[in-house]
């Protein structure tokens, strides 16, 4: 049964792709100017990392290892479950119809029916920082850590996407939050104290998106992994949870929207 | 569902004391409303099908028209499981559409004229495709039942070519072919012609009869088209406010209410046209007239000969009636 | 051609939509967060450093708040008229009895004041609140509001020559993403010129992206009257040339839409 559902997955897959290589030269100018925009970060990270000694021992290696788990995890969620930041525009312009008339979970079917190609570059960059800088001895550590980041990035995409079932005009928002995880996630995490820290572990959780993983991936730590799991899968239950209660609602008919 | 448990199923759809409301955001304009609505969002009540029933059996051919906000779509979003109703009973297939909409799924189609489900800037094979594996159809079966569409259909010269390059008509047999490919025992058809030239109509008209002969397709077709109502479906089933206000076949519809037509003529001399049995002069004017025939007592021939004969006709136009004046004949009654 | 016309044009646009009021909000939002990691950031790498480059921690973050909401202003701009020129709407301008590039300056200029203040109150707010307010002497707001509004002007200016780049590569936003890039670092919107090594410095300071965020927001905080004055001219010569520039890539654009029908 999972192995239909992948197929019908690979068969997104293909005609999102067929679709973009139809714009070929936008394709690559957006595969390759994501590249650079990760480049030049790194770059400006090389830069701060050299001339400042001060960073609450943070460094430039630290660095590097947070683009590969970020990069990395971001990329998957963005290549092969590409509709997840779209969630709200498909509630509010009645798109889910079509999903509701097809014989698919409809999460499931939502998520996976397009692949953002922007994320592409973050993929395969993430993917050539963690062979150059990650040791092999740490690749399976490594996989399940960006496996985890990704459930949360989507998860926490699904969450912020399924306030358009509640909220009239949410996809700002949405949009903002979104965006808050990912800015969180790009700076070095040591920077935080207090309360900041709270905020950056369960609100919007971007230490456990790439704080932690860059923390275990230096000094394994099973009781911090024990916990990056159980965060994960209680933020998928709740992202999941929170998507079907609205679709209940969304099909009860209470009009927020006009559905034609 | 296999097909034998389907031909034994007394009904393949049965609603019964199908209730359906909404609750409609009231804003009022201006400043004042604004800043109600922000306090407290007032609600209106709106019923959008109150307490309706009626049964279709398998392979039945029927129209389900009304005019628009009568409460269609919400009753074809009910059975399709898009929609929950508020209460009464709803079984499609013999199976519940709010609990078991992915089992359903599986062998309903649906074509919704004002909302393509073909991706628009590939070619309509990969759509095909696409929905293959969503309806996980085994491969050879897939291969065997396309290529028997294609050639129905004939789309064989186009289904290589981006779906917006293709005219309408042709978009509209692609948009067919796309929901027939798991074989469904039920067709939703909402709005199936619109937009088409006439030679197109004509053509999807027959293919959707055609499906039903060889397949015993439950079809339900929604159209503000009767030309589409009369010569697809055999059972016409019409709504208006919530209500069904007739459940009967169209022959008796034709009898009873539209076999009434408009002439409008304009004469170059003054009109002359007197009036006589049958036949109710609406407006007249020193060089037009606008006459209602009951074509059912006086053939139409004789009104547009006399018409001819008697006058410089430079402009005839004949027209059947709405179907609102249809329905308002029905209410009325 | 009296102004008149195009100062209607911008108070039209003033008052739109409720999707202009929500993307305020939104990008405010996101910008209180940035400012909020990059007080974080600073307070760590200062330590107890007093200056870095010349800059305390104060008129490091106040630099910021300059730079971040002349960037902001502006934040769809390119995206939008990459568009216009993709979709061939620009082609409807050629019997329009005004200048394109002129028209869309004074379109987009009612709504860049707007998002340029709201961005400021709520970043500054953050930086009061997290590490104190900045001294500033007041004869010399009115010599930085002009200069900012220059910069604004600059940025508008580049973007719309680069925006009918658009047309060739068929992507608005990847255009907009690029030089939102370069206006990142050698603009000097993150961090001062100074931070970084010299000879990137020396290249900086003699291209117009400077003069888009750093100088503006270096004069904000650290204002020199020598400075201003230099600032001053270098920036309408840059306003002349890009004017020039957009200008006529345009017409060229427009002749080669309507000559391929769109």
């Amino acid at each position: 049964m999972a192995l239909k559902h992948f197929k019908t997955q690979l068969e997104y897959f293909k005609i999102s792709l067929k679709t973009a290589l139809d714009y070929r030269a936008s394709f690559i100018i957006q595969t390759v100017s994501m590249i650079l925009n990760d480049i030049v970060w790194i770059i400006f990270w090389l830069i701060i990392f050299n001339k400042f000694q001060n960073t609450n021992g943070w460094n430039l290696n630290d660095m590097i290892l947070l683009y590969a788990v970020i990069l990395t995890s971001y990329g998957i969620g963005g290549v092969f479950y590409g509709n997840r930041r779209n969630i709200s525009s498909i509630i509010v312009e009645g798109r889910l119809d079509y999903y509701l008339t097809l014989p698919k979970n409809i999460l499931y079917h939502v998520i996976i029916s397009k692949a953002s190609w922007y994320s592409l570059g973050d993929l395969l960059l993430g993917i050539v920082l963690a062979i150059m800088f990650i040791p092999l001895v740490k690749a399976p550590l490594f996989i399940l850590l960006i496996v985890l980041s990704a459930i949360i990035f989507i998860s926490f995409d699904i969450l912020t996407g399924s306030l358009a079932f509640f909220m009239e005009n949410s996809e700002e928002t949405s949009s903002t939050l979104r965006e808050g995880l990912i800015a969180f996630s790009s700076y070095p995490l040591s920077i935080y104290t207090g309360l900041t820290k709270i905020l950056i572990l369960f609100i919007i959780p971007a230490g456990f998106v790439s704080g932690i993983p860059v923390q275990l991936l230096k000094t394994f730590d099973a009781t911090w992994l024990m916990y990056t799991i159980g965060f994960t899968i209680v933020l998928t239950i709740v992202a999941v949870s929170l998507f079907y209660i609205g679709l209940k609602k969304y099909e009860s008919g209470n009009q927020l929207y006009v559905r034609t | 569902m296999d097909n034998k448990q389907y031909k034994n199923l007394a009904e393949a759809i049965s609603i019964k004391d199908l209730n359906k409301s909404f609750k409609v955001r009231q804003k009022d304009s201006g400043f004042k409303g604004f800043c109600k609505s922000i306090i407290r969002s007032q609600y209106k009540n709106v019923d959008a099908v109150k307490n309706i029933s009626f049964n279709v059996k398998s392979g039945e051919l029927v129209a389900f028209i009304g005019p628009n906000g009568a409460g269609k779509s919400t009753t074809l979003k009910i059975l399709s499981g898009i929609l929950y109703p508020d209460s009464g009973e709803v079984k499609v297939l013999g199976l519940n559409p709010q609990k078991n909409r992915k089992k359903l799924a599986y062998d309903i189609g649906t074509v919704f004229g004002q909302k393509p489900q073909l991706w628009f800037h590939l070619p309509a094979m990969d759509s095909f495709n696409l929905f293959a594996r969503i309806y996980e159809i085994p491969q050879e079966v897939y291969k065997k039942r396309i290529a028997e569409l294609i050639k129905k259909f004939e789309i064989e010269d186009i289904v290589d070519q981006p779906v917006r390059k293709l005219s309408l008509g042709q978009r509209m047999r692609c948009e067919i072919v796309l929901s027939l490919i798991h074989n469904p025992k039920i067709l939703f058809l909402d709005e199936p012609t619109i937009g088409l030239d006439i030679i197109a109509k004509k053509n999807i008209r027959e293919l959707i009869r055609e499906i039903n002969d060889k397949e015993n397709t439950t079809i339900i077709l929604t159209s503000h088209d009767m030309d589409d109502v009369e010569k697809i479906c055999k059972r016409a089933v019409i709504i208006n406010k919530g209500s069904i206000i007739y459940d009967g076949k169209i022959k008796d519809l034709k009898n009873n209410y539209i076999k009434k037509k408009t002439v409008k003529a304009l004469s170059e001399t003054p009109i002359r046209f007197s009036a006589r049995k049958n036949v109710k002069i609406i407006k007249k004017s020193e060089f037009g007239i606008k006459i209602e025939i009951n074509t059912d007592k006086t053939p139409i021939k004789n009104i547009i000969d006399y018409l001819l004969k008697n006058n410089q006709i430079i402009d005839l136009t004949i027209e059947e009636p709405e179907i609102e004046e249809i329905i308002e004949a029905v209410y009325r009654k | 051609m009296t102004l008149n016309k195009y100062f209607y044009i911008t108070r039209t646009n003033f008052v739109n939509s409720v999707a202009y009021i929500q993307d305020i909000i939104g990008s405010s939002a996101f910008i209180a967060l940035i400012i909020f990691i990059f007080v974080n950031l600073w307070k760590v790498i200062y330590g107890s450093n007093e200056y870095i480059n010349g800059f305390t921690i104060i008129m490091m973050l106040w630099y910021l708040v300059m730079t971040e909401s002349i960037v902001t202003s502006q934040s769809r701009v390119l995206e939008e008229m990459g568009n216009e020129v993709i979709n061939g709407n620009i082609a409807n301008y050629l019997n329009k009895p005004y200048n394109y590039v002129l028209y869309k300056y004074f379109q987009s200029l009612g709504r860049s004041v707007v998002k340029f203040i709201v961005t400021f109150v709520i970043a500054g707010l953050v930086v009061y609140i997290f590490i104190g307010p900045i001294n500033i002497n007041l004869i010399t707001i009115l010599p930085i509001i002009l200069i900012v509004f220059l910069a604004i002007t600059l940025n508008f200016l580049i973007m719309a020559s680069l925006g009918v780049f658009a047309f060739w590569i068929e992507d608005a936003k990847s255009l907009d993403f690029v030089y939102s890039k370069i206006i990142f670092t050698i603009g000097g919107m993150l961090v001062p010129l100074e931070i970084f090594p010299k000879w990137l410095y020396n290249i900086s300071i003699y291209l117009p992206f400077s003069y888009v965020a750093y100088y503006p927001a270096k004069l904000f905080v650290a204002f020199d009257y020598m400075l201003f004055f230099k600032v001053l001219i270098v920036e309408l010569m840059w306003i002349t040339v890009f004017a020039i520039i957009a200008s006529m890539l345009y017409k060229i654009c427009v002749k080669r839409i309507s000559i391929n029908g769109g």
